[in-house]
């Protein structure tokens, strides 16, 4: 593998010396209209199947309509979402909520490229610390005020 | 002539900017982790027959599994993990079949590590034999060692503007197995990413099976729906 990170960039500087032309460049190009011909008549069905269904790209978008429903599984049955485990913890994001949670709350909390799970291992982090950080100041005030 | 409460406002403001930025910076830096997409795929073979098949395709880097959600011909799904195929009909796991390394190297995993360009072949036993370039597209051959095997079988892989093009196999006897064209490619925040594969397929008597590959509706690093699929959870079989 390391050999291939060396030859890649030091075949690739000797690329513009190299012949023009190929027999290998054949593989790379195919008759268009031939295949368009071959494969017109499932183009046609896939038109009429978005067409019967209504199902097209817009209403794919923001739905979720298949597991449930074509399966034929009850939906209450099935759980929107799995719950949340040890295994589902996005431990940077919960890094996040517990060592800086200022910082945490733009990077995670209300990035909306982040997923669910992301933002409630954040939020996790910051109830952990807040609960320790509450435990720390009872235990320091508890003992300061137990000193003679 | 400042007051000293002039300076604790300019040095918050300064702490607020250096955190917008670092927030900005991160998430322009973020890695793609999900997609989705509609697809459809056409096969004619070489006896005249041909097939589609119409849905929806999810991938989740961390959680390893590519689920395809059919609708048509008829509803059921297909889970790739990286040692098996599954299929599942109305909820039951109705066949299983070995795949080592498919989701490896399918096209959304590669994609998403960014190592479509190579086809992954960077990170595998094969070694890059031969480059040369062809007007705009670079044609690169890989071979396995001569020490693991002794055969002619080698692939070609081509690349237009730093994309993957194309992808041809040949067997252990120096014949073409298959072409790979990878076609209209798309950004979507930042990936790149083929909207239609056309493959050729072909066998001993010389003839050839064709599949066309269409994608659309791409979606990166969605997390606003279909958690359910992001992280399908196969019933027990």
């Amino acid at each position: 593998m390391k050999k291939n990170f060396l030859t890649i960039p030091l075949l690739l500087l000797l690329l513009p010396l190299m012949a023009v032309g190929s027999n290998h460049a054949q593989f790379f190009s195919y008759d268009k209209e031939a295949v368009e011909e071959t494969f017109s008549q499932l183009d046609q069905l896939e038109k009429q199947i978005i067409l019967q269904t209504g199902i097209n790209n817009e209403s794919l978008s923001g739905k979720s309509l298949m597991y449930s429903d074509l399966t034929g599984i009850n939906a209450s049955s099935v759980p929107v979402s799995p719950l949340f485990g040890i295994n589902d913890m996005d431990w940077g994001a919960f890094a996040w909520g517990f060592l800086c949670c200022p910082v945490g709350f733009f990077v995670v909390a209300i990035n909306k490229q982040k997923p669910q799970r992301s933002k409630t291992s954040y939020w996790i982090g910051v109830i952990a610390s807040s609960v320790l950080s509450a435990i720390s100041t009872i235990a320091s005030g508890f003992a300061s005020s137990t000193v003679p | 002539m400042y007051t000293k409460d002039f300076y604790i406002v300019k040095k918050h403001l300064l702490i607020i900017l250096l955190v917008f930025l670092a927030s900005g910076h991160l998430a322009v830096a973020q890695p793609h982790y999900r997609i989705q997409a509609n697809f459809s795929v056409k096969e004619v073979k070489s006896d005249g027959s041909q097939s589609l098949s119409m849905g929806r395709v999810f991938y989740d880097l961390h959680h390893g599994k590519v689920v395809f959600d059919i609708y048509y011909p008829s509803p059921h799904q297909i889970v790739l993990t990286n040692t098996h195929v599954y299929i599942i009909h109305q909820g039951k796991v109705t066949n299983t079949s070995k795949a080592p390394n498919m989701l490896s190297f399918s096209i959304f995993n590669l994609s998403m590590k960014g190592s479509l360009p190579y086809y992954g072949l960077q990170d595998t036993p094969f070694e890059l034999q031969d480059i040369e370039r062809v007007d705009s597209m670079v044609i690169s051959t890989w071979q396995l060692p001569e020490a693991l095997v002794k055969s002619r079988s080698k692939l070609l892989l081509s690349q237009v503007d730093r994309r993957l093009q194309g992808l041809v196999t040949f067997d252990e006897d120096g014949e073409l197995v298959s072409r790979q064209l990878f076609e209209n490619y798309t950004t979507v925040q930042g990936l790149s990413f083929p909207r239609r594969v056309v493959q050729f397929v072909y066998t001993a008597d010389g003839s050839k099976d064709q599949r066309i590959t269409t994608y659309s509706n791409i979606m990166v690093n969605n997390s606003t729906s279909n958690e359910n699929m992001y992280h399908f959870r196969l019933p027990d079989h």
